[in-house]
């Protein structure tokens, strides 16, 4: 295709140099796309339920006529569209893409892939029809109807074996952090999602040991497989657009050791105040607290790989989005160590929050850096360049600026929530009827409702330049200049 | 009652054998990488994620430019 048009994204013009990195980018290509045309839908699907969701917190007559959108279930259906559908779509694409690229091998067996995302979206939809027609479980995270775990587990073992495979495969000799981090992350998640199936749905363990394993799940979704492969992907490609090393490679592989240390423990931090033994959320607390290191590893290398390159930063819609995600990793990670110490945790819990702080972890750290993963590879599987710069410039601005509102307008209400829930006056009693604090949240919440449709503005211009690059017909992108191509522009 | 007892204790063994598995596969990846050499020579290791296709001092990401390329490929 690339003699056809002209263009391609690498950097030799000589033909024979070439081969080797895109046979690479090449043998994944038709699973990768797969991936990404299912995460891209799930996208939607699940900002059309977040639209929904947020508009019935201070509006609960909206829809109210409709069985299957009720809150509970519109809620769960955008929790596990996200996450199920749209994050772990991404993470085969591009985690298994960084893979293939570090291993310096061909992909074997895509076919096998292919098979087992058709299983895996297959399964995932199944268990959103399951939430929407009311056959939903109760467990936070697994609200999916038990059925659909063996499919989903299945193909997920299918895709995480092919990832194990291809890195026994490796013709490299040294494992790159990214590797480090995406191998481990292929392991992490199986062993969580199938535990937490077991104890708390098939078998069910009794009592309080069915939160405490729910809330190590629900938050080792997030620590031990979201987190570790955007970190993955943003220690390769910090370094590899800026075209230098990390700043300090030494420190990167220490953070993820201690990511792989500490993580593990951190989930128990949802259940401070609760009834389990204070033991655990003790270590829960100081896990969490123990995170800042790998935390500040990550913030030290990313900062001072991208210091005095802000230029090429800004120039580079890949990096954009990666650098967007790596500062959010720090902040939301700090601001979560805070939140397990107990002091603070007595206002923020049960408030809205962890609902903001939550957001910030998936959405400003791991989904913007997946939005830059995807602007980087499409470009290599498709061998032409994006067509249309303005619509790049939407996507960040609309999804850049709608996270920062929700965040931080969600966050107050959350602090003012939480201060007026605890508010006692001199005699011991409630200062705020529960009544009078939920419609102190109103303002908040409406706040919420607008980062959500300039979140969905900004979801809506992507899907549309992403199947507009797709589908656009091959001769169009003669015209098209250097999204990639660095000679001398 | 009994049974749910029962099939719970046969779990929990499963899975706690499962779990020293898990912590065994992890010990020995971090005894390999020690061995293997992972954590020497860092500034090498550093620089694996380039080649001569994307090679290092060189920008491998832009907007896309209105302008014509310059340089035919």
């Amino acid at each position: 295709m690339s003699a056809d048009t002209g263009f391609t994204p690498y950097k030799s013009e000589d033909l024979s140099e070439r081969v080797k990195l895109s046979e690479i980018d090449h043998s994944i290509r038709t699973s990768g796309l797969f991936f990404l045309v299912s995460a891209v839908v799930w996208l939607l699907i699940g900002t059309v339920f977040a639209i929904i969701s947020s508009y019935k917190m201070h509006t609960p007559e909206f829809l109210a006529q409709y069985e299957f959108l009720t809150f509970g279930r519109a809620r769960s259906a955008h929790l596990n569209a996200m996450i199920f559908g749209w994050a772990n779509n991404a993470i085969f694409c591009l985690g298994l893409w960084v893979m293939a690229r570090l291993c310096r091998n061909r992909v074997r067996h895509g076919g096998l892939l292919l098979i087992a995302g058709a299983f895996w979206n297959l399964g995932v939809s199944i268990g959103i029809f399951g939430i929407l027609t009311g056959k939903m479980t109760s467990v936070e995270w697994l609200e999916m109807p038990t059925e659909v775990a063996p499919v989903l587990a299945f193909s997920y073992v299918l895709i995480g074996i092919w990832g194990i495979m291809a890195f026994a495969d490796r013709k490299s000799e040294h494992v790159y952090v990214s590797q480090w981090y995406i191998l481990a992350a292929l392991f992490w998640f199986p062993w969580l999602y199938i535990i937490a199936e077991v104890m708390i749905l098939m078998v069910p363990a009794r009592g309080v040991v069915q939160p405490i394993t729910n809330w190590w799940f629900a938050h080792n979704v997030l620590g031990l497989w979201l987190t570790p492969v955007a970190l993955g992907v943003a220690y390769y490609l910090i370094p590899k657009v800026l075209g230098k090393p990390i700043y300090s490679y030494y420190l990167s592989v220490i953070g993820f050791w201690t990511l792989a240390l500490f993580y593990n423990w951190a989930g128990i931090h949802h259940l401070i105040g609760g009834p389990i033994p204070v033991w655990l959320q003790t270590a829960g607390i100081v896990a969490s607290v123990m995170m800042t290191i790998p935390v500040v590893v990550v913030a030290i290398n990313q900062h001072m790989t991208v210091v005095g390159e802000h230029d090429a930063v800004w120039k580079s819609p890949t990096l954009r989005f990666v650098v967007f995600g790596a500062i959010s990793y720090t902040l939301v990670s700090l601001i979560g160590s805070a939140m397990a110490l107990r002091v603070v945790n007595e206002v923020t819990h049960f408030t809205h929050f962890t609902v903001a702080h939550a957001h910030h972890g998936v959405y400003a750290f791991f989904t913007m850096i997946m939005f830059g993963g995807i602007y980087f590879v499409m470009p290599r599987f498709m061998k032409r360049e994006w067509p249309s710069a303005t619509l790049i410039r939407i996507h960040f601005w609309a999804c850049a600026l709608g996270i920062t509102l929700y965040v931080v307008g969600l966050s107050i209400g959350g602090i003012i929530q939480g201060l007026e829930l605890n508010k006692l006056d001199d005699e011991g009693s409630i200062v705020y009827p529960f009544l009078q604090v939920m419609a102190n949240t109103l303002p908040w919440l409406a706040s919420r409702t607008v980062s959500g449709i300039l979140l969905t503005i900004g979801h809506f211009a992507f899907a549309i330049h992403f199947f507009w690059m797709l589908f656009a017909p091959a001769n169009k992108t003669s015209e098209g200049p250097t999204l990639l191509a660095p000679n001398n522009s | 009652m009994n049974d749910l007892n029962q099939s719970w204790d046969i779990v929990i063994i499963i899975l706690i054998v499962f779990g020293l598995l898990f912590f065994g596969i992890a010990a020995y990846a971090l005894q390999w990488a020690a061995k293997n050499g992972q954590f020497q020579k860092f500034e090498k290791g550093s620089r694996v994620i380039f080649d001569e296709e994307e090679p290092e001092g060189e920008i491998a990401d832009r907007f896309p430019s209105k302008k014509k390329p310059k340089a035919k490929h």
